[in-house]
């Protein structure tokens, strides 16, 4: 048998610091669902993820049960969905987002998406009519989740679509704004999206992938941050790279929780384990936040000076441990910082320590973006845009993923509160200083050239 | 084991003493020296007190009590005496019958340490056809607390669920935090190569 204290760490994991697998998320393959018409290629999509997905849910609440680790989403990706329907119009894009919605919930899962196309080099017809749908898909729709990629390492940024995306981002908000302007949390704009990736709203099964296969997304920010406070609480004076080991010790530990139960379900359902996406991804509940490791881990308020260096070795440390405890990792990999999904987040912003621009420079060295951040809604279109080209710069030039779900709450202002609920959680609204200041660079549209790759400085 | 095992007898051989250095080299060669073969043998050291279990066979002229006389003149007087017991067994024991992977579970019971701690907790396991396969306890060291870590079978168990019903309803009625994992989760969270 194993020894005690491996035993009761692991139960304490599980038990007390909220350890949980965030997503376990299907990628379906729907280019074979192309019909004759809108209506049959509804109908073959329907068919489609009801016999691949349709017993995704219990499948994960049997071996959930069965190992005592929670599985909080059950999910689908699915093709771009502007590659299956390339040629059909924007009404037609929206009774797709409508199927997809009805087989999401008939199947009894939390999101799907892959209401998504591939933009970065340049827009095709069919990729156009979708992203002017998604302000009325987004809102018509529940569970549809939508993503757009923008840019990548390879062709730069496509900033006719950056430009066309910040009035997309825009009106999805107004057309939501009963709730806030959820529905631009629906929303993700990538650069360098992957392919095979659980979480959303950035989820799609990309090209060159399985038929069908089962990817994970892992958690437990709770789980790091007590490992942390243990190692502290040993009062022998450790320096960060003995703080830094034992999050990438904690890390595998979780990785493998994600690993072994994503196997598990991908072995019952009959189809490919996919990749595990080592991930942090907070939760609003206490004690589930990535902000709170980075107070452990010496800053008073995040935000402060510090704090990027932190988030950078955090995200590191996590890449580590996680990629050595699985098979296959992938996805969007690292500490997510999404500002309303994060209790501790939220509170620096609402106290001011946290700003829109120290965000940006944290978002460098970590995944994703600029995630779950409430904005004025006041905030114009061509300053939504360049939020955007600015964010997916940094992951052209770094050859990384970034991506930008922000959320122009109408009505309100600065300072205001914006709640989503459940997990989207809420936040005081960030202050966007400069607004309205950048119409001239996204007017230019164009193309930002692919960067080169060599003389890295 | 040595061949013609038939015509060999068959004993199972249980050692206590005060642990020191020596005691499985002593009683391993007594046992050689009889022309005993072990076939099988485990020791636990619980706070210095050692104990011993061997299934071992002998040629047909050796007998139990000549095997437990001659164990037990090894240790000496006082503290160094050997509590020794030989049980002939009529046949060959099997092999331990492997417990099926899908079967482990880890059961864990923490409370305030009281007397018939230990006798609750399997007792429940007793009642719900829950095998126990290994067992430890620990008590904090700030004392109060007392942990029981078991490595238990549930293949008796008509169902898991009620196992889980009938375990919340025990944890509350005794005061207790019973918690039971799935034994392939340790495996994956403490061990390099599980897949």
């Amino acid at each position: 048998m194993l020894r005690s204290d491996h035993i009761l760490t692991t139960v304490d994991m599980i038990q007390k610091e909220n350890l949980d697998v965030r997503a376990v998320t299907m990628g379906i393959d729907l280019h074979d669902c192309r019909g004759g018409s809108v209506q049959e290629t509804c109908r073959n999509i329907r068919q489609k993820i009801s016999r691949y997905a349709g017993r995704l849910v219990s499948t994960c609440q049997k071996i959930s049960e069965q190992y005592g680790v929670p599985v909080v989403n059950k999910r689908v990706a699915v093709t771009p969905i502007s590659a299956v329907g390339a040629g059909y119009s924007e009404q037609e894009f929206i009774l797709v987002a409508r199927t997809l919605d009805q087989v999401a919930e008939e199947i009894g899962i939390d999101f799907i998406g892959g209401f998504s196309a591939n933009v970065e080099n340049g827009m095709s017809a069919g990729s156009k009519e979708l992203i002017s749908a998604i302000p009325e898909a987004l809102t018509l729709t529940e569970k549809v989740c939508a993503s757009v990629n923008a840019a990548s390492f390879r062709y730069g940024i496509n900033m006719d679509a950056v430009a066309m995306l910040g009035g997309v981002v825009k009106d999805t908000a107004e057309k939501s704004a009963e709730a806030s302007g959820f529905g631009a949390a629906k929303l993700v704009i990538f650069a360098n999206q992957p392919e095979a990736n659980p979480f959303m709203a950035g989820a799609i099964h990309g090209y060159g992938q399985h038929e069908a296969a089962i990817n994970v997304g892992v958690s437990g920010p709770g789980v790091i941050a007590r490992a942390l406070e243990r190692r502290l609480a040993r009062g022998d004076s450790p320096g960060l790279h003995d703080l830094a080991d034992e999050i990438k010790q904690t890390a595998f530990r979780v990785t493998r929780c994600g690993e072994l139960i994503g196997r598990r379900v991908a072995d019952m359902l009959g189809v490919r384990f996919g990749i595990v996406d080592v991930s942090l991804a907070p939760t609003p509940r206490v004690g589930d936040s990535v902000g709170e490791i980075l107070k452990i881990l010496g800053v008073d308020d995040i935000g402060a000076p510090g704090s990027t260096a932190i988030v950078a070795m955090l995200n590191d440390a996590v890449k580590k441990g996680g990629t050595f405890a699985s098979r296959s990792a992938g996805g969007l990999s690292g500490a997510f910082i999404p500002v309303c999904e994060d209790a501790e987040l939220a509170e620096a912003v609402a106290n001011g320590s946290l700003s829109l621009e120290k965000l940006e420079a944290m978002t460098s060295v970590c995944s994703v973006g600029l995630d779950m951040i409430a904005v004025p809604g006041s905030t114009d279109a061509p300053t939504l845009s360049a939020i955007i080209a600015d964010e997916l710069a940094i992951g052209v030039i770094n050859n990384k993923t970034t991506a930008v779900r922000i959320i122009p709450v109408p009505g309100k202002e600065a300072g205001e509160l914006a709640a989503f609920g459940g997990l989207f959680g809420e936040s005081a609204i960030l202050q966007v200083r400069n607004s309205g200041k950048s119409s001239r660079f996204v007017g230019f549209g164009g193309r930002i050239p692919a960067p080169i790759n060599s003389l890295k400085n | 084991m040595a061949a013609a095992e038939e015509s060999r007898r068959q004993f199972v051989i249980s050692v206590m003493a005060w642990d020191r250095v020596g005691i499985v080299s002593q009683v391993s060669e007594a046992v050689a020296s009889m022309g005993g073969d072990i076939a099988d043998l485990r020791q636990q050291v619980l706070r210095n007190y050692l104990t011993m279990i061997i299934y071992a066979s002998f040629p047909a002229g050796v007998d139990r009590q000549t095997v437990e006389e001659r164990l037990q003149l090894l240790g000496g007087e006082g503290r160094d005496a050997l509590a020794v017991q030989v049980r002939e067994i009529g046949g060959v024991l099997p092999e331990q019958s492997r417990v099926g992977q899908e079967d482990l579970y880890v059961l864990t019971a923490q409370g305030p340490n009281r007397i018939g701690f230990v006798a609750a907790v399997s007792g429940f396991c007793a009642e719900n056809r829950i095998n126990i396969l290994d067992l430890y306890t620990t008590e904090s060291p700030e004392g109060g607390s007392y942990t029981m870590i078991l490595l238990v079978d549930t293949s008796g168990c008509p169902s898991m669920e009620e196992v889980r019903r009938n375990m919340k309803a025990f944890a509350e009625q005794k005061g207790l935090s019973l918690v039971l994992q799935h034994y392939d989760i340790f495996r994956a969270t403490n061990e390099i190569r599980i897949f």
